[in-house]
């Protein structure tokens, strides 16, 4: 709660929130105190020494200086005048200025923007070069020894936002700056290039290559052109001053704003929802650049997100619409390509019946085109097989959820993970999946004591972080986790007050807990019962626990049980509906949460309204202005289904939206054959798929960064992304070709922006009810349910659940034997899954150079035990024979994974995972349990160079410290605390 | 029966192309007869720019520029009432200067009494001078003035801006 206070800045009263930084209390009110090392996202770090101000007769600080009743400052004092000039002399001492020719001069330098605050005559300190020289080995962005200020904000980012704990500054040494792993080069650290560093840094010491040479009329000048002209620059300053310097500099910044565009837009990569603003210039991405408005991320971005952008503007973009004549694509009009997928669907409708038509919608696409997706699916065929990506991951997930606590989503918020007691991990490999969401996690346990359990087979980062890590046998979760339920009510540590309040069928739960003892949990899962019995403990006496689970889980033949197993965990020990508890799925694209919200699922209406509910089905008839009879109350297939319809010859035609099945289905022989078989097939993508090969019709579309829409992050947070750059040659936004085909099938909805369809299904939906363009506008954001007023759901649960009666339920469940599993033959279990580095079938990263240079290609991750026992080293090929097919990857020797488990990065196409894996799936949402794929392996007379180059981050050694060691730096004999002179200014 | 289509598309146009650049140029500076001067200066600006700092990195040019600077430096901290009272003066002066004659061709008309003004005064007429309260009050701020250029000479300067804003520097 804010309380108000009024404090006096230099004999002015100002009023606002207490407790608030001195500096962003100020800047509220218009007012600006220089300084260069404060970011709010990082706190005080008080390493820049300007930002000096007077308290009571004392020397302050400001960064340091939180609002409070009756606080008196002055910043016109003499001393901390003279402070704070003194500071920056320091930092100018160690950064050269020559704004003009700077690519950082864009209004938003801290250093060159205090300059011109602090109206800087001239610097008392010459600036000279360091000796170390300027570090260009990372693809994505360099490192400027000459340039950097030692403020030490990208330490402290490193070390404590995104907890990579790569950077450090060694104050205690003769020339310092900042050093990756202790002193290596970037490109051969532990750096994964998440970008924090660069996003913080206050000038150009750290800067995106992209930018190099783009943004200023004279920053595309060579260096031996700028370095004369810095050199006049500076002799005239011994006459004129810096000011006439400083003023041209500003005239610089300004006339660059009309040519540089910044545009908040939302990531497409994974499912936290990063936001931030991406500069262009014409068509050219110049970076990056998260805010802390961000609502998930704030200022974190990974990899991806800060740096994979290239697929955008790349030459292999679909720009024209193709059709299939004669074995071959010819380019065509949209007015050709339209007229004929309408007349061939309409056409397969009315001879096969609604049933024969199948809509797979895009989980990278917005709500919007999810939503018209389900509508022409619904309304135009009167077909409800229309489904997304989630069936491949987290559908079971859901399942979980809805069978106990009613709402298929997170519980909570990324702030609720932050604040857990205690967070547990399963079956996700957070670090390189969700790396936001990681990096939240990491910064609580390292500053907050969080505590950290990790169930997993493949021993990842998070594992290593973990306070506790565990490696169950595959497919064997379930009985742990049951096993834990069953220790909390054996142990009374299950929350009686919460169960008797808030959950039905305890006691029928309770008794089909028998079989799960923790001896037969240890037996099964390979888990030490000492192991489970600290596990259960942990989590059983935690006041809060957020519990994580992603693909580990949901890629299983029981994967729906599982995912319930865990949700009945968390209800037995009360963790539902309080700050820093909660089931956290991690959703793994950018929109299959809201694919799924949206409608694209065979079961369910936007809103996740039954398609067999006939009140639901006369409420969105109604919405739609048709009879409740033109929709069917017929569930329809999903993904995994309609190729097995199609390949049974019972799905005629297809329409597939950015969803690159061919690639992603399990088992690609039968997928490929079903795709053949159609009648008729249409795709709509950026990029000329796998799957767009197969396709009769292919219809050029526009990645986000061309269009306006929403998405919905795995919090279920509905953010806008707006349009940073035209659609490309002819590619439009996949709303508008949904909309114009729909009109050439006799439904002219007549939209003319996305807010429009985001309205129509605010009318209809409850769930969304309060939903609008209006209420998500910048930065702002919803979490569903929203009322219609606007009031939103960070948290669920709090007063009930989604019930009949308010209460959830504990689900009973037994444990299954998984649907394929090693036996003599196939005696490895082949684990496969994501790289930090890349994002699915590679479709966008694979556009980057820099993603290359750091995972070239595809590779078969084995343990050393087995590579002791076969004799593998890095670089040996193996054969890996499923009973499906047989491929051969070059093997990487890590600890990693342990045993007869192996691991296979399911980015590379050729060859691909999904051709080793099969079509048993789980029963109940027919997911395919690609983690339950049994292989063996052959090691073969052929050795290549190790398949990971030795500058990969894996092979780095981080070099953990506590963040800004500024308290070194201030004990050093050679620092003088100003406005005294300093002695040696380049090294303080 | 669709068999998978192995396709290259047709590679998109990425960005403006130089037609359309020239055509916003067209809109703002061919009507003025600048296309064809801008283009060349666009097209040679880094050799432009490599002339205009080898020919700036010259000790003369540079001296120029913070002579030059001077000249506004010290502009800057006289206050327009002051310079205008002591430009006038100067103007007066001037013209004064320039409206002196001495022969009788300048000055027809002038009688006895004016030939004897501008004849030289002797030691008795330099003594008479010296006693004119008019004419030392206007002798007196040439010497104050002359007094202060003689301090300010010698003033030893390292850097001017350091002798200007009081601020000590190694420089940039």
């Amino acid at each position: 709660m804010n309380r108000p206070c009024t404090i006096k800045f230099d004999d002015k009263e100002l009023t606002g929130n207490a407790d608030e930084p001195l500096i962003d209390f100020l800047e509220s009110h218009g007012i600006s105190l220089p300084s260069v090392c404060y970011h709010p996202s990082l706190g005080a770090i008080e390493t820049c020494d300007t930002c000096w101000v007077e308290v009571n007769g004392e020397m302050k600080r400001g960064c340091t200086l939180r609002t409070e009743e009756g606080l008196n400052i002055s910043s016109l004092d003499t001393q901390a005048t003279a402070a704070r000039h003194e500071g920056m002399d320091r930092l100018l001492a160690k950064h050269e200025l020559y704004c003009t020719v700077c690519e950082n001069n864009n209004g938003d330098c801290r250093v060159h923007n205090a300059v011109v605050e602090m109206d800087i005559p001239i610097q008392r300190y010459e600036f000279q070069p360091k000796p170390h020289p300027k570090d260009t080995s990372s693809p994505f962005y360099t490192y400027d020894p000459d340039q950097c200020i030692l403020c030490g904000q990208c330490v402290e980012a490193c070390q404590n936002v995104e907890v990579n704990e790569t950077l450090s500054i060694d104050y205690a040494s003769e020339n310092p700056r900042v050093l990756w792993d202790g002193g290596k080069e970037i490109n051969d650290s532990s750096c994964v290039h998440c970008g924090h560093c660069v996003t913080v840094c206050p000038c150009n010491a750290l800067q995106e290559n992209s930018m190099y040479g783009q943004t200023g009329p004279l920053t595309a000048l060579p260096w031996s052109l700028k370095r004369p002209m810095i050199e006049v620059v500076k002799e005239i300053e011994n006459t004129t001053s810096a000011k006439p310097i400083t003023g041209i500099s500003e005239l610089d910044a300004a006339w660059r704003q009309p040519g540089i565009k910044r545009t908040k837009t939302v990531c497409t990569y994974c499912g936290v929802g990063c936001s931030f603003e991406m500069w262009t210039q014409d068509r050219k991405i110049l970076k990056v650049q998260p805010t802390p408005d961000a609502p998930a991320n704030g200022i974190s971005t990974c990899i991806k997100g800060k740096f994979a952008w290239d697929f955008v503007n790349s030459e292999k973009r679909l720009t024209t619409p193709l059709i299939r004549e004669n074995g071959q694509f010819r380019e065509a009009s949209w007015d050709e390509a339209l007229d004929l997928v309408a007349r061939r669907l309409m056409n397969v409708r009315d001879i096969h019946g609604p049933q024969s038509v199948g809509f797979i919608g895009s989980s990278k696409a917005s709500n919007e085109e999810a939503y018209l997706t389900q509508k022409i699916a619904r309304l135009i065929i009167g077909t409800n097989s229309v489904d997304n990506s989630s069936r491949y991951c987290q559908n079971p997930a859901t399942k979980g959820l809805t069978r106990t606590v009613g709402y298929g989503g997170d519980a909570g918020t990324i702030k609720d993970i932050e604040q857990a007691e205690v967070v547990v991990l399963v079956g996700s490999n957070t670090a390189e999946n969700h790396p936001v969401i990681a990096s939240r996690i990491k910064s609580s346990q390292k500053l907050h004591g969080q505590k950290l359990v990790v169930f997993d087979p493949r021993k990842h980062e998070m594992a290593e972080r973990a306070n506790l890590f565990m490696r169950p046998n595959a497919s064997t979760d379930l009985i742990w986790a049951s096993a834990l339920s069953r220790y909390m009510f054996d142990n009374d540590l299950a929350d009686y007050e919460f169960l008797e309040r808030w959950v039905n069928n305890i006691d029928e739960y309770r008794e089909s807990l028998a079989p799960f003892t923790l001896d037969f949990a240890e037996q099964k899962t390979g888990i030490p019962k000492q192991q489970l019995i600290e596990a259960a403990e942990l989590i059983g006496r935690a006041k809060s626990v957020c519990l994580l689970w992603a693909m580990g889980i949901t890629q299983h033949s029981h994967g729906s049980d599982t995912s319930t197993a865990l949700s009945n965990l968390l209800l037995v020990t009360g963790n539902y509906g309080k700050p820093g508890t909660g089931g956290y799925p991690m959703r793994g694209h950018n929109n299959v949460q809201g694919a799924s919200d949206f409608g694209c699922l065979r079961n369910m209406y936007p809103g996740y309204e039954k398609v067999t509910d006939e009140d639901a089905r006369k409420r969105w008839a109604k919405g739609w202005g048709v009879k409740p009879e033109q929709l069917s109350l017929e569930e329809g297939w999903g993904n995994f289904l309609m190729v097995q319809a199609a390949a049974d010859d019972k799905l005629k035609a297809m329409y597939i939206i950015g969803e690159e099945t061919a690639f992603s289905d399990a088992n690609t022989h039968n997928v490929h054959s079903a795709f053949e078989s159609l009648d008729f097939m249409v795709v709509q993508d950026i990029f000329l798929s796998r799957t767009a090969e197969f396709a009769d019709v292919v219809l050029p579309a526009c990645p986000s960064v061309e269009k306006d829409g929403t998405f919905v992050n795995t919090e279920r947070r509905i953010q806008r992304f707006y349009q940073v750059l035209e659609p490309l040659g002819d590619s439009r936004p996949d709303w508008r070709i949904l909309k114009d085909l729909a009109a050439r099938m006799g439904h002219d909805w007549g939209y003319t922006h996305p807010s429009e369809i985001m309205a129509e299904c605010a009318s209809i939906s409850p769930l969304f009810a309060g939903v609008s363009y209006e209420r998500l506008e910048g930065w702002k954001s919803l979490l569903w349910p929203v009322a219609a007023d606007g009031t939103d759901t960070p948290l669920l649960y709090t007063d009930g659940f989604p019930t009949d009666d308010g209460k959830a339920s504990l689900f009973v469940l037994e444990w299954q034997e998984p649907l394929e599993a090693a036996d003599d033959e196939y005696d490895f279990m082949l684990d496969n899954g994501r790289l930090l580095e890349h994002f699915q079938g590679s479709n966008q990263t694979g556009r980057s150079q820099g993603i290359w240079d750091q995972v070239p290609g595809s590779f078969v991750e084995v343990s050393p035990e087995l590579a002791a026992e076969r004799n593998i080293q890095d670089g040996t090929w193996v054969r890996i024979t499923s009973r499906r097919d047989s491929h051969e990857f070059p093997a990487l020797v890590t600890d990693r994974v342990a045993g007869k488990t192996l691991y296979l990065p399911i980015h590379f196409g050729k060859p691909g995972v999904n051709g080793l894996t099969g079509e048993h799936t789980d029963p109940v949402v027919h997911t395919p349990a690609y983690k339950e794929t049994a292989v063996k392996l052959k090691v073969l007379d052929k050795r290549t160079e190790p398949p990971l180059p030795s500058t990969n981050y894996r092979f780095g050694k981080r070099t953990p410290n506590e963040g800004v060691a500024v308290e070194v730096k201030w004990a050093n004999e050679d620092y003088t605390l100003p406005p005294a002179q300093q002695m040696n200014p380049r090294k303080m | 029966m669709a068999e998978r289509i192995s396709h290259d598309v047709t590679p998109p146009k990425i960005g403006p192309d130089a037609q359309e650049e020239l055509d916003r140029l067209v809109q703002t500076l061919h009507e003025h007869g600048m296309l064809r001067f801008a283009n060349d200066v666009v097209a040679s600006n880094h050799e432009l720019l490599r002339i205009l700092v080898g020919g700036l990195n010259k000790q003369g040019t540079l001296n120029a520029i913070q002579n030059l600077s001077v000249i506004a430096m010290t502009l800057s901290t006289l206050p327009p009432e002051r310079f205008y009272q002591v430009m006038f003066a100067l103007k007066e002066g001037i013209e004064q200067v320039g409206d002196h004659r001495h022969d009788e061709e300048a000055h027809p008309s002038s009688k006895e009494q004016d030939k004897e003004k501008d004849s030289a005064p002797g030691i008795t007429g330099v003594y008479r001078m010296l006693k004119d309260d008019e004419l030392w009050y206007a002798i007196k701020p040439i010497l104050a003035g002359l007094k202060a250029f003689s301090e300010r000479l010698d003033r030893p300067v390292d850097k001017p801006v350091t002798d200007f804003t009081g601020k000590p520097t190694e420089g940039p």
